[in-house]
């Protein structure tokens, strides 16, 4: 991280709705490709054979 | 993972925590368990600069009285506990519980939480506020709470459109479309060492 990080100044962050469709959507889809991209599969162990 | 991992990783310095995080993850397959509860985390008072430990804990029927848009609350907090699947944190001082510095309502959803709301004191908001680094306190709580309950750390909430580019500043936080931003495993580590470093 480059320097010093600025302290988060606010007073409240969100509001009392509910999320609509199309967020949860986005969200689901978001964290689904960031889960993705944080698991490779396991490959078998490759054996080399020789004649 | 563990805690002595952790510990390691402390040592090791940040970059190389995650890059630690980062191989396990790839060659191992398995889910990021950060164990953190020794840290103590802590709000400065702006007056005389000292630092004061805090405790974060659920909201009791007793506080329901002190959190009212009366009493200055910006939000209806009472509400909040109408919806089962929250849950209301409150931050206070350590030995001052019946003092609530600030508040914090979350939602553990299947693969991150959501952080409905969050609110500072009103005796901790604008300029004259007593106690700064309330939000970022509750913030960095929301990102432990996700990695303990298995989401790696990450966070999603609504942000007004106005302060996007603050929440990327200071969070490190993510705009994924319309006011929805997230804070992902990387960023939600960082804030846990900045917030929740000893004292």
């Amino acid at each position: 991280m480059k320097g010093k990080k600025k302290e988060l100044d606010v007073d409240f962050i969100g509001g009392q709705t509910s999320l609509t469709k199309e967020q949860e959507h986005i969200l689901k889809e978001y964290f689904q490709k960031i889960r993705k991209s944080n698991v490779t599969p396991r490959k078998g162990k490759s054996v080399k054979i020789t004649a | 993972m563990c805690r002595a991992s952790y510990e390691w990783g402390l040592t090791l310095g940040k970059d190389s925590f995650f890059l630690y995080l980062r191989t396990v993850k790839k060659a191992e397959n398995i889910v990021v368990d950060l164990e953190i509860d020794e840290l103590t985390n802590s709000i400065r008072n702006t007056i005389s600069g000292d630092n004061f430990p805090t405790d974060i804990s659920r909201i009791i029927n007793s506080d329901l009285k002190k959190i009212t848009k009366k009493e200055g609350w910006i939000f209806n907090w009472k509400s909040e506990l109408r919806h089962p699947e929250r849950d209301v944190y409150k931050l206070t001082i350590v030995n001052n519980q019946s003092v609530i510095q600030g508040l914090i309502s979350l939602e553990v959803k299947s693969d991150h939480v959501f952080m409905h709301l969050v609110e500072s004191a009103p005796f901790n908001k604008g300029k004259s506020k007593l106690y700064s680094g309330v939000p970022g306190n509750l913030v960095a709580f929301a990102c432990k709470l996700s990695f303990q309950r298995g989401n790696d750390g990450n966070i999603a909430f609504l942000a007004k459109s106005r302060l996007i580019d603050h929440y990327r500043e200071t969070l490190d936080a993510k705009h994924v479309g319309g006011l929805l931003m997230t804070i992902d495993s990387e960023a939600a580590f960082r804030l846990i060492n900045r917030y929740f470093a000893n004292i």
